[in-house]
């Protein structure tokens, strides 16, 4: 039978593990003093000397953890989603790539309707599509790469910007480049070679091709989304320095 | 932070209750709240969820705390701003006028205890 103190420690080491369910930064400026109120009232359960008051102790405890938990995380995941919503919303990229992405399947399903019955231009057809979803994708991510380093600047003016910030926001924004340019090239190439024609004419097989561009640009719009939410709204919240570690 | 009071959770108005007396440590919050018969006891994961939103919205403030050799370090004092009186204050008008409006309506005001 382990002697109090040490199986008290155990437990102040298992309720301090398991509050690395609750977001980091929460963790960095309460962590102590949320493990020392668990201390203290587990040192108040246990002079009570019962074993149901234990247990009732941990449900009570593991209910608070599991609870507050689920609503950080949530409260989190909604505040990153809304920021970067807008974010996107005031991106002059993103609105004019929203604008392209509205008129070319309806500018180029007219012209394959004018045109795929003869396949006459289809070629032309091809490349001009081509052409412009690669515009679209290059300012879908290029508006990534800018908002990243718009990111960085607020986290500076703020302050307490870490190093690995600006690693991960550079990364973020070279990835964003070469995913961009290596897009824009493969698919300029592809649409002069006539590669996707078929794809594109063939009416067995259209509905894959703008598939894989519809996943094409969720990813690209999901970068947006990381990149904005990974150095997240803390970085231009008033409340950041609240959260200085002490 | 907006001009527009924003209506205060029940958790809320209780930590900052608490806090009128003059400032306290988290421990001592949860004791005091759970003697308060307002409502549940909070654990601290919940009592310092609702702190932090407290100090995000400037209702209380983080102090240093009345040093004597028994504190421990890692334990944390808040004490209540100005404006979060004003915001107690507003709350409690509120509520105040839920009870006459209820009491207008012949609704019988109980206590709990």
């Amino acid at each position: 039978m382990p002697d109090a103190p040490s199986s008290a420690r155990r437990s102040v080491g298992v309720y301090r593990y398991l509050m690395r369910g609750y977001p980091r930064r929460f963790r960095a400026a309460y962590e102590d003093a949320i493990v020392d109120a668990f201390r203290l009232e587990l040192e108040h359960t246990r002079r009570r000397s019962s074993a149901a008051s234990i247990v009732m102790f941990w449900l009570f405890m593991g209910a608070d953890l599991a609870l507050g938990v689920a609503i950080m995380r949530a409260r989190e995941g909604w505040g990153r989603l809304t920021y970067g919503a807008r974010l996107l919303r005031g991106s002059t990229g993103f609105t004019a790539a929203v604008a392209m992405l509205a008129i070319t399947p309806v500018w180029a399903w007219s012209r394959f309707a004018t045109l795929a019955p003869g396949r006459a231009g289809s070629s032309t057809l091809t490349f001009a599509v081509s052409a412009l979803n690669a515009l679209l994708i290059w300012a879908l991510a290029r508006g990534a790469a800018v908002l990243c380093t718009r990111v960085v600047r607020r986290r500076r003016a703020v302050g307490g910007l870490r190093y690995t910030s600006v690693r991960r926001a550079r990364l973020v924004a070279r990835l964003a480049k070469i995913s961009a340019a290596a897009f824009a090239v493969a698919t300029l190439t592809d649409g002069r070679r006539g590669r996707v024609r078929d794809a594109l004419v063939n009416s067995a097989t259209p509905p894959i091709y703008w598939a894989m561009l519809a996943l094409t640009l969720l990813g690209v719009v999901a970068l947006y989304f990381a990149a904005g939410s990974w150095l997240h709204l803390r970085d231009a919240n008033q409340t950041d320095r609240a959260w200085t570690h002490r | 932070m907006g001009n527009t009071p924003r209506a205060l959770g029940h958790a809320a108005v209780r930590i900052l209750l608490a806090l009128t007396d003059g400032e306290r440590h988290g421990y001592a919050l949860m004791q005091e709240l759970r003697g308060d018969g307002l409502g549940a006891v909070l654990g601290p994961g919940s009592l310092y969820r609702n702190i932090q939103q407290l100090v995000a919205d400037g209702l209380i403030t983080e102090s240093s705390g009345a040093s004597s050799d028994n504190d421990d370090e890692r334990r944390r004092y808040f004490r209540l701003t100005a404006a979060g009186r004003r915001a107690l204050a507003a709350e409690a008008g509120r509520l105040s006028d839920v009870v006459k409006r209820a009491a207008s309506k012949g609704i019988a005001v109980t206590g709990r205890r």
